[in-house]
């Protein structure tokens, strides 16, 4: 009796999947909506996830949930950590990944086969029957999947079932937009940064465009990296240049900052003043970067204990106006960021080695930061016309007692 | 392919409504059981034609117009013709945008937000009030539409056809297409997506990084290294222009600078790696020592090539009352190892090796000898080109002095001759 009524019952579901889903604002809409058509259409489900993988290695898998009776679907991004990882792959989605079947379980009643953590986290909420199956993507080897959980006494009956498994290759299309806009986002992300993607992502992709933003700028660079990467194999000037980076990139982004650029050893942050005050900004940007400074000082303490060199950076702070611009060749650019504000950064940065500082501070952020600092009187800089008056934090500095 | 000519006939079938809907359905069917698989706009067009095809509708021509993110063009037409079933693919330069033939076209009307244009072109009296128009009809079409392809992410690409029937296409036909755009429109968007990713990673992070970045080639820590003519240039006074240039003045600056030394480079084969700030890094890969004095010779040209650019340059800009660019170019032979570098959540290809500092510090070099490119030792051997000595020189970070040489006279002509001894 069934095929006649499944392809009745999907017909509209798929219809609507890839006519109508356009209209939606993204995958958390979208999985509330097509959970409510598909308890229309007699699928009674309670609980949805949409797994998308992560189309790059460095990228976690993004996972969205809806739940009857909940607010609001929710993105949930895996965690990284150890225990997100085991927890991972102790679950049904790994299963799916891997093998590309699909796990159903009942999760109630004599068949009943309760095999996973998760599944008995299900069960103890009231949950029956579990369904989940493997989404394919035409342009990527990984897979993602959808599962569908229900709370009816039965479980999922047979048609049900039918009906999910008829309406799949329609679900599987409108999750590869989803996931193709997903990787689109994390990586440039990744590689050129937040600011740079959502303006490029705007338009902001020709020759010259420039806009300016008013900001705390933080430049960090290694001392003496010619030297180090002259002498050192390749492999370990890699690690070196990811132990510093991993001291300096999450202290910038805790205090709210976005990196602009990596530059050989150096790097570019700002910290917009936007959602804060100028003074609350600057105020957390030291904190940050005092933060760094630590983080460098233990992070040398255990390279010594493995016999590798010990490096030692600088941090030069400063406010002022930055421009973003797209500079470049034909089809090969860069998102820039230029101005006086980040030459003279740089500048006072190149002054961290000759006043042996780890962290140097111009006037106009000492003036907004307010305490912790104390002067180092008045400097000239190569190829600046003004002079600058330069702070340090005034705490014991952690490099001063190593 | 065999469906096409006989496909020409009219056919009167798809008017009975119990045929379209059986049409409709199994060409629903075909987009999400089989059509996914398709992993190029192109093909997907050819295809798609081939199905409207083969249910009797008398498509002659049918082009998908998508518009796309990209630092020259502005989109993309995949045009089918009946006559050869291939479909030609034409990249929309940026200029085209302001030309006044594209502002007055159908395209420009259907994504400023109308539902459709259609234009039956046998009509008695009709008027083409596009120019297009009048192309399709000396082509013996009868009737032309242009339909809207949605994306979910709200932008409108549309797609345009036409048909040679006398009478034009029947109301179910239009009816047909209109109805699988919506199928259609989900799978380009797949496929648009993934260029864009590629796109932008080869704009923004390397010329060959976007495939190996999405096909996950690529991580944290993992190098390679590349044996190549290191080219390394930096712009003198750029510091000072920065303090007293206007901004838009200053990324001009930059730019006319990076267009004369980048499109020389990459006219000869060689790949940008890198900007920095003024600097900028790249390479002439050296496939093997048997092809090594040719590749040193197309970085040698393309010095000469720049130097000529950048003169034309100054000439413009000196007219314009703006201040000359002058560059150093460092030459070298070595290798470059990149690699990723950075936290999982923010990344850099960076180039690293003792070869690279090298380059950084002959750059630097040429500011303080005054000269516009500099050969490293390596490079003046390797090159076999004709070179002159500008003596040994103390590099900052780098151990020993080194003897570093300018090119003497034009690489082009003095690479027929034979080696040159270097003592």
């Amino acid at each position: 009796m069934a095929t006649e009524t499944i392809a009745a019952r999907s017909g509209p579901l798929i219809d609507w999947l890839l006519r109508h889903s356009r209209q939606l604002a993204g995958p958390e809409q979208f999985i509330e909506d097509f959970a409510v058509r598909l308890r229309r259409a007699r699928v009674p489900v309670w609980r949805m996830n949409l797994h998308l993988p992560p189309l790059h290695p460095l990228i976690l898998g993004r996972i969205y949930q809806w739940v009857d009776g909940e607010a609001k679907p929710i993105e949930i991004m895996r965690d990284r950590d150890a225990r997100g990882r085991l927890a991972f792959h102790h679950s049904p989605v790994a299963i799916v990944f891997r093998s590309g079947l699909s796990v159903r379980r009942r999760l109630a009643g004599p068949d009943a086969d309760v095999d996973f953590p998760l599944l008995e986290e299900l069960r103890d909420r009231g949950a029956t029957d579990y369904y989940l199956l493997p989404l394919e993507f035409s342009l990527s080897r990984r897979r993602g999947a959808v599962g569908f959980t229900t709370r009816e006494p039965e479980g999922f009956s047979e048609d049900a079932v039918s009906v999910i498994d008829h309406i799949l290759p329609a679900l599987n299309t409108v999750a590869e937009v989803y996931a193709g806009r997903m990787m689109l986002h994390d990586t440039l992300d990744v590689y050129v940064g937040r600011e740079a993607t959502q303006r490029i992502l705007d338009g902001e992709i020709t020759l010259g465009t420039g806009r300016s933003i008013g900001a705390a700028i933080w430049y960090t660079d290694l001392r003496g990296f010619t030297m180090l990467s002259e002498t050192l194999d390749r492999e370990i000037v890699l690690g070196l240049l990811n132990d510093y980076f991993g001291c300096m990139v999450p202290a910038v982004q805790a205090a709210g900052g976005e990196i602009l650029k990596f530059m050989g050893d150096a790097l570019l942050a700002i910290f917009k003043f936007e959602t804060r005050s100028r003074e609350d900004t600057c105020r957390a940007v030291l904190g940050a970067a005092l933060q760094a400074s630590d983080a460098m000082a233990s992070l040398n303490e255990s390279r010594l204990a493995r016999s590798l060199p010990g490096m030692q950076a600088g941090i030069a702070l400063h406010i002022g106006d930055v421009v973003f611009g797209n500079i470049g060749a034909a089809d090969r650019l860069d998102f820039t960021v230029i101005g006086p504000a980040v030459n003279l950064a740089s500048r006072i940065e190149e002054l961290c080695r000759d006043l042996d500082e780890p962290i140097l501070v111009s006037q106009p952020f000492a003036a907004l930061a307010g305490g912790g600092l104390e002067s180092l009187g008045s400097h000239g800089f190569k190829g600046v016309t003004m002079r600058q008056e330069l702070f340090r934090p005034s705490r014991p500095q952690a490099t001063a007692t190593s | 392919m065999s469906a096409a000519p006989a496909a020409a006939a009219p056919s009167a079938s798809l008017d009975a409504n119990r045929d379209y809907d059986a049409t409709y359905a199994a060409l629903v069917r075909w987009f999400i059981d089989e059509a996914y698989r398709i992993t190029s706009p192109w093909r997907l067009t050819q295809e798609v034609c081939r199905k409207l095809i083969a249910a009797g509708v008398p498509l002659q021509q049918f082009s998908a117009f998508l518009y796309m993110l990209h630092p020259n063009f502005f989109g993309v037409v995949h045009r089918w013709d009946r006559t050869s079933d291939k479909v030609t693919t034409t990249l929309g330069r940026l200029e085209v945008l302001a030309s006044d033939a594209f502002k007055k076209s159908p395209v420009q009307v259907v994504y400023g937000g109308a539902a459709a244009v259609r234009r039956r072109l046998d009509r008695p009296g009709f008027e083409p009030d596009f120019s297009v128009l009048q192309d399709y009809i000396k082509a013996g079409a009868t009737d032309y539409a242009m339909m809207a392809l949605e994306f979910t992410d709200g932008a409108r690409h549309c797609v345009s056809m036409t048909c040679d029937r006398p009478g034009g296409f029947t109301l179910n036909e239009l009816r047909l297409i209109d109805a699988l755009l919506p199928y259609m429109a989900r799978l380009t968007e797949i496929q648009s997506n993934r260029y864009l990713a590629k796109t932008l990673l080869d704009t923004y992070v390397g010329s060959e990084a976007g495939e190996a970045i999405l096909t996950g080639n690529i991580r944290r820590g993992s190098a390679e290294t590349i044996h190549a003519v290191i080219w390394m240039c930096d712009l003198r006074d750029f510091t000072r222009f920065s303090e007293t240039l206007p901004r838009d003045e200053l990324i001009g600056l930059l730019n006319a600078y990076f267009q004369a030394v980048g499109t020389p480079i990459r006219e000869r084969g060689g790949e940008i790696l890198k900007f920095i700030g003024d600097a900028m890094l790249a390479i002439f890969r050296v496939a093997s020592p048997a092809t090594l004095a040719e590749d040193c010779r197309k970085a040698a040209e393309a010095v000469a090539d720049a130097r000529t650019q950048l003169q034309e340059l100054n000439v413009r800009r000196e007219a314009e009352g703006r201040p000359a660019i002058r560059c150093g170019i460092a030459l070298h032979v070595g290798d470059v190892s990149y690699g990723n570098i950075g936290t999982a959540d923010r990344l850099d290809f960076t180039v690293i090796g003792p070869a690279v500092n090298l380059a950084a510090r002959l750059t630097t070099l040429c500011g303080e000898i005054g000269e516009t490119a500099v050969l490293s030792e390596a490079m003046a051997r390797a090159s076999q080109l004709h070179v002159e000595s500008l003596g040994r020189h103390s590099l900052k970070g780098i151990a020993e002095p080194q003897e570093v040489y300018r090119l003497f006279g034009p690489p082009a002509i003095l690479s027929s001759g034979g080696q040159i001894e270097l003592t």
